[in-house]
């Protein structure tokens, strides 16, 4: 019986309430997966909200899809792929107890995950630019391309470009519609809430990699690091419903 | 309670997984420029599609990713169970808001209207 | 002369070693990872919490007792009843039973020597006592008048009040409860001791993993909701206004997606404690151990689909309104199921009316009276002539305080032996229990009865004809008031006069009693081993000398 109560080479024991490592790792990843259970409903609200609306105002969320640039944001879904890869690796360095293969990738996943919220502030920048910020400076009327900076500007042009080229449909000039603001207003809180899951996940990530510079993890205990991959992959599929339901809105 | 839980997933089961995606998510792309509802004569048809895709894409993540496929099915009806909750909030809010009168089906009775 | 041999104290034998007496700093008590010791601290802070209500209810009775108005202005009116529901929805009913009992036992009923996450315990304490701060501070600056449901638009384009700080109090104290049923699934999933099957484990635990999974699953929902409703509230922007194409009813559908499981959060734990104490003190099996775990998970289930009854008049499809209907209809058979299962197991039981039977007694009858009209308000045709009436008012009364309150009460008396070593006052325990139950009818029956003559909720003033109702329920709350005092009392007084209660007081079968009261604080010295269900009360010796459910 008391055989398996204590761990052979690891450096950290078990924790008192539990009876071995087998049982401790089990209820570390199921209670991980039970949050993330709440996270897919907090999310999911907001997913059917935005649907009710999109189904109510169709026009009008064409409108605000068509505003947003659905390149940068396929982009970003390509980047945060590679960082659940990047996980992946860690969370596969970890199982076979190599400190050093979790640093390395914990890093390479932290630099994609900044490209990915470098592009995103990028976007954020260019819908301030264009006034499409509610209840800072959005406006019905777009701005003339001279109020437009250089770059908010060149990603317009290039937006048009693009369209010709793919015979798809351009962003139609005018006035924008009222219920425009209601797309922003999602756009921005859902991509917001998202941004600050992945901030977090990144200052977890390093608190990480800390601990494996202290050699803290090995074969037998590498629960937080096993822990947080799944929670970054949740962060990883959230965005790859998001991309579509808020970019690629072009058909209703 | 002592399972064989050590598990290790191959590295290059990932980079098959990641290729699988990247090509899911090319696919998106390209469906979404192509209008699908005007060739099919309406209907929901580009939306459902990226919806599709995007599922398939979630399930590729949840089975290889988060090692759900080499897991309990007690991690496998956890992982299911929040969807289908969120399944509930959809379906039930929908069978509002989809069964809802048309304005031609309730006009205002005239002694409401204003003069 | 005495015949005792005088001996000095120092030859006493030691203190046995509890998880009271295991640290005596404050320190030892605010950094405890002992589920033992959080189920304390979290007991302190919602009887805080229960009392603050308590003043908003006899705000609220007070004022009725005229029809013009007793208080100043009907703001003042409406910020009690608001406060009142908030203050006893969130900060009482919720976290009562789940939060002291269930963090107390559940690990010394499944055999662990804690929960799953201790540090994530400590946690939600501190999260649940900094949202008390946070609405106790909306109360100081004047509280709120939305009504506990923060209806849109009103709520967050046009009250005054201080909504936002509300919701970002109910938001901190959302992710207590998710944190606590996170831990107490995982804890019931990976922590029972060898033996102990699915079907072994005690119903009490049955209904705190139901309740659970409807802490992870609802409160996630209200959480993003009022994130939403303080967005639209600060930016000012339509996300239910309909000036700006919003819709208030979708509010209405994610509130209630919410807010309807959680008002089976607040019953499921009595269901438990009903379990508990009436197998024990009919000295029974439970009639249909089966019916009853699976009716907890049905309950559960049925009840996250039922939500629209609520907006039945709101403005919903009729074809919804339908559906939702029969739901709710539907939702009442495993909630009968169980009525029904307690009923049978008194029957031909050796029933002792100890106070926690008492109390059980009356929810039995209380919370049936509630359900049934329950089910009266979830007929459409029904429910649009008592919709937003004092029908519905004394519906839930009935049914959270019939129900929910007199299970907390009769779980607290009946473990209090186990948590404290103590044995409270038998007698003052009955009188308390009966006084409560007389004054409970008289505060809520007379409300069925002016809320169907048409007497609207949330009214601060009302026609005279409703009058004579109206005295009659704050004459019934001042003795209920009375009710609820004197457990406190006579609970406290016994901490230091009590008489040592043993560690099984009522001979129970189940494994929390196997153990010294107070218990050590890992509970099990060693981890049992279990062979047989915990309710193995056997008719023939009904002295009951247990037969032993532990082998080491």
């Amino acid at each position: 019986m008391s055989e398996h109560l204590v761990t052979e080479t690891s450096p950290h024991p078990v924790e008192h309430q539990f009876e071995d490592r087998y049982q401790q790792k089990e209820a570390s990843t199921l209670g991980m997966w039970t949050f993330l259970a709440t996270e897919v409903l907090f999310f999911g609200a907001l997913f059917v909200s935005y649907t009710l609306y999109r189904h109510q105002y169709p026009d009008a969320f064409r409108q605000g899809s068509l505003e947003l640039k659905w390149y940068l944001g396929g982009i970003n879904t390509a980047v945060l792929l590679l960082s659940s890869f990047c996980m992946a690796m860690a969370v596969h360095a970890a199982s076979v107890g190599s400190n050093s293969g979790i640093i390395r990738y914990l890093i390479l996943t932290i630099a994609v995950a900044a490209i990915f919220l470098g592009i995103k502030a990028t976007e954020y920048y260019i819908e301030y630019r264009e006034q499409l910020v509610p209840a800072l400076n959005f406006s019905l009327a777009p701005p003339p391309e001279q109020q437009l900076g250089a770059l908010t500007a060149s990603f317009g042009r290039f937006d048009r470009w693009l369209a010709t080229r793919l015979h798809a449909e351009p962003l139609p000039d005018g006035p924008r519609s009222p219920n425009e603001k209601l797309f922003m207003l999602f756009y921005f809180v859902m991509t917001a809430i998202h941004a600050t899951h992945m901030i977090i996940g990144i200052a977890i990530m390093l608190v990480l990699i800390w601990m494996a510079r202290r050699g803290k993890f090995s074969r037998e205990y590498h629960n937080p690091v096993e822990c947080f991959g799944l929670y970054w992959h949740f962060v990883d599929i959230v965005w790859v419903f998001l991309f579509p339901a808020l970019y690629l809105l072009r058909n209703p | 309670m002592a399972e064989k839980h050590d598990h290790v997933v191959s590295p290059r089961l990932y980079v098959s997984v990641l290729t699988a995606l990247m090509l899911l998510l090319a696919l998106t792309l390209v469906a979404a420029f192509v209008d699908l509802d005007k060739l099919l004569h309406g209907g929901y048809w580009n939306m459902s599609l990226a919806i599709v895709i995007a599922i398939f894409k979630a399930i590729l993540i949840i089975l290889f990713f988060m090692h759900v496929k080499y897991a309990s099915r007690v991690t496998w009806a956890f992982a299911s169970a929040a969807f289908v909750w969120l399944a509930i909030l959809l379906t039930l809010t929908f069978a509002d808001y989809g069964t809802r009168p048309t304005p031609a089906e309730s006009p205002v009775p005239s002694h409401r209207l204003t003069p | 002369m005495s015949s005792i041999p005088y001996i000095p104290a120092e030859f006493d034998p030691p203190a046995r070693a509890t998880y009271l007496n295991a640290g005596h700093t404050i320190r030892s008590w605010l950094l405890t990872k002992d589920h033992k010791r959080i189920g304390i601290l979290y007991m302190v802070t919602i009887t805080l919490m229960f009392m603050v209500a308590a003043v908003a209810a006899a705000m609220i009775r007070i004022n009725l007792l005229s029809p013009a108005g007793l208080l100043r202005e009907p703001t003042i009116y409406n910020r009690a009843f608001t406060l009142h529901g908030i203050v006893m929805v969130w900060w009482f009913l919720v976290p009562s039973i789940p939060t002291t009992l269930g963090n107390f036992l559940i690990p010394m009923m499944i055999g662990a020597r804690d929960l799953a996450f201790p540090r994530l315990n400590l946690a939600s304490w501190y999260l649940f006592t900094i949202s008390a701060v946070m609405i106790l501070a909306v109360l100081i600056f004047g509280g709120v008048d939305t009504g506990w449901t923060f209806y849109t638009p009103y709520s967050s384009l046009f009250a005054n009040t201080h909504v936002t700080l509300t919701v970002a109090a109910i938001f901190v104290n959302g992710f207590s409860s998710i944190f606590t049923g996170l831990n107490f699934i995982v804890t019931i999933h990976k922590m029972r001791a060898p033996g102990l099957t699915w079907f072994r484990l005690p119903l009490f635990c049955w209904a705190m993993y139901a309740t659970s999974v409807i802490f992870v699953l609802a409160t996630p929902v209200l959480a993003i909701t009022l994130v939403l409703l303080a967005v639209e509230r600060i930016l000012r922007i339509g996300i239910f206004d309909p000036a700006l194409g919003g819709d208030p009813i979708l509010f209405q559908h994610l509130f209630w997606f919410y807010s309807h499981p959680v008002v089976y959060i607040q019953i499921l734990p009595t269901f438990g404690v009903a379990s508990e104490i009436i197998t024990n003190m009919a000295r029974k099996r439970p009639f249909g151990y089966k019916a009853i775990a699976f009716s907890s998970l049905a309950i559960m289930l049925i009840g996250f689909l039922v939500w629209g009854h609520h907006m039945f008049d709101a403005g919903i499809s009729p074809y919804s309104g339908l559906v939702f209907s029969i739901l709710s209809f539907a939702v009442a058979i495993p909630t009968a199921v169980k009525i029904f299962s307690w009923t049978f197991t008194l029957y031909k039981g050796s029933v002792a009316l100890e106070t926690p039977m008492l109390y059980m007694v009356g929810f039995m009858g209380l919370f049936t009276i509630g359900g049934l009209t329950g089910v009266m308000l979830a007929t459409l045709g029904l429910d649009v002539h008592m919709h937003d009436t004092y029908f519905v008012v004394a519906h839930f009364h009935y049914v959270m305080v019939g129900g929910a309150v007199m299970g907390y009460l009769g779980g607290v008396h009946y473990w209090w032996p186990k948590i404290t070593g103590k044995m409270y006052s038998e007698f003052w325990g009955k009188i308390a229990a009966g006084i409560g139950f007389i004054g409970f009818n008289l505060t809520f029956f007379p409300q069925y009865i002016m809320g169907y003559l048409g007497m609207p909720r949330r009214y601060f003033a009302y026609p005279p004809e409703f009058q004579v109702y109206h005295v009659l329920s704050t004459a019934g709350a001042s003795i209920l008031a009375i009710g609820y005092f004197m457990p406190l009392v006579y609970l406290l007084y016994s901490l230091k006069y009590g008489r040592d209660a043993g560690p099984n007081p009522w001979r129970s079968m189940s494994l929390e009693w196997q153990t010294p009261s107070p218990p050590p604080t890992e509970n099990f010295e060693k981890t049992p081993v279990i062979s047989q269900p915990p309710y193995a009360y056997d008719l023939q010796s009904p002295m009951g000398a247990p037969a032993p459910v532990v082998s080491t």
